[in-house]
């Protein structure tokens, strides 16, 4: 083998490493998705830091993004169950403030799959 | 040569790309719980008409089927202790027919009728205030009165209950039948491809175009998926776990599977998927199961006619019966599951 071969050779795998790497990470990003009154308003990216404010029968639930989790920030209901929720950030993670109508789930960007079961 | 290794490398950036098969998928608020529908290549005018119907199913089947507030089921609830005989109303029919024959088949494991117990427990509401498990005293006269729904004698469109401590809560069976009743509506819209995802249990038809759905088991224990099955057809997948709800008194966790034979939450296992057709009968075989231990689950899966089950016990133990073992694929390391032949 040629040291040309050789180069060629590196140069190839080296693509193919970063090709994989590149598709591979884009797995790894999530997306939570926030629904009020029943229907989507937002797809937040969890590698984006983000706020936003739901508007619901009650008044603003406003719902943080930070360091790859979401959670409930503040929410005008009275019994608080969304913000004791804490910080979501595995795939499937759900939490909602029934009161204000206000959701919001984790999710997969590559959707690995089509539902999930629990 | 560079030529070649460029094809190959895009060859495999390219498999990485399969192109996405068109499911849509939608979410709302129904049924006090989260709901998700997935659909495949539906046009647009039948899709939203599928999801409107769904909508409009869910939440006429909470306000008709809850134990407590106003409605068809809390009216009932309100007339069984009297004692007297009195009319229902019609539209309970089937579910109170269905329960009951699902009640029997687990040798009472499964009961609606402890909607009495749900309530000295306080997981009737939701969230169930901070507070003890009730007083062993109230659940020992629970206990002594032992309601039952074979206590409940239906007979045509009448009812009489021969125990005034009979309170109805089809809590663990309602989902999985309003599920069955959600897909038999799209059915008839002209749906054939279809997920209805009602808070983690879910009833499948069809496929994605030929290739089947892809369902994810979440771990009861941890973070992420536990297996990957792949459903077609017509199936449902419903999961009781004793982490769904809660609470935790002086360092003690309590969950909301109540042991109709102790009145206290079941104990030994920590979770119970079961994989048949109907979503009535997964729901109540789940939370007949997990009542009945790691001991007893196979007797009661046979006896209620379910042959796919998994269970995972309190100690981590994965168990699994002959039939669904095969069809799990593990996304995360598991200890070795033990397969459990049914009787």
């Amino acid at each position: 083998m040629s040291l040309a071969d050789g180069v060629i050779l590196v140069l190839g795998l080296a693509l193919t490493v970063a090709a994989w790497a590149a598709f591979a990470g884009r797995g790894a990003g999530q997306t939570a998705v926030v629904t009020a009154g029943g229907e989507v308003v937002a797809r937040l990216p969890l590698d984006r830091p983000a706020r936003l404010a739901v508007p619901g029968p009650l008044g603003e639930t406003v719902v943080e993004v930070r360091d790859g989790a979401v959670r409930f920030l503040s929410s005008p209901c009275t019994r608080q169950i969304c913000i004791h929720s804490g910080w979501l950030r595995e795939g499937g993670a759900f939490a909602a403030c029934l009161p204000n109508r206000v959701s919001v789930r984790v999710t997969a960007l590559d959707e690995r799959y089509d539902s999930i079961n629990f | 040569m560079i030529r070649w290794f460029l094809f190959a490398a895009l060859a495999l950036v390219g498999a990485c790309q399969a192109p996405a098969p068109s499911v849509t998928r939608h979410e709302f608020l129904a049924f006090g719980t989260l709901v998700s529908l997935s659909f495949h290549g539906l046009d647009e005018a039948l899709e939203a008409r599928a999801v409107r119907a769904a909508m409009d199913d869910f939440e006429y089947m909470h306000g008709a089927w809850h134990p407590w507030e106003p409605g068809p089921l809390a009216r009932v609830n309100g007339l069984l202790p009297l004692g007297g005989r009195f009319t229902y109303p019609p539209s309970l029919r089937p579910l109170l027919l269905r329960a009951q024959e699902l009640s029997r088949a687990s040798g009472g494991l499964f009961d609606p009728a402890i909607g009495g117990l749900v309530k000295l427990w306080g997981f009737h509401q939701e969230p169930r205030p901070p507070g003890p498990p009730p007083d062993p005293e109230a659940i020992a006269r629970w206990l002594a009165a032992r309601p039952s729904l074979d206590d409940v004698v239906i007979d045509g469109l009448e009812m009489v209950s021969t125990n005034p401590a009979v309170v109805l809560d089809f809590g663990g069976f309602a989902k999985g039948y309003g599920v069955d009743r959600v897909i038999e509506h799209l059915r008839e819209l002209g749906v054939r491809d279809a997920i209805v995802n009602a808070g983690g249990d879910l009833r499948a038809i069809g496929d994605k175009g030929g290739r089947p759905w892809q369902v994810g088991i979440r771990d009861p224990r941890g973070p992420g998926v536990l297996a990957r099955l792949a459903v077609s057809g017509d199936e449902s997948v419903f999961t009781s776990g004793d982490y769904e709800r809660f609470f935790e008194y002086q360092g003690r966790r309590y969950h909301h599977i109540l042991d109709p034979r102790t009145g206290y939450p079941a104990r030994g296992l920590t979770s119970v998927t079961v994989v048949t057709r109907e979503g009535a009968l997964a729901d109540a075989a789940a939370t007949a199961l997990m009542v009945a231990g790691p001991e007893e689950w196979p007797r009661v899966a046979r006896a209620m006619g379910v042959e796919q089950v998994m269970v995972v016990t309190e100690a981590g133990e994965i168990q699994v019966t002959p039939a669904l073992a095969g069809r799990l694929q593990w996304e995360k390391p598991v200890p070795e599951p033990r397969v459990r032949p049914l009787p």
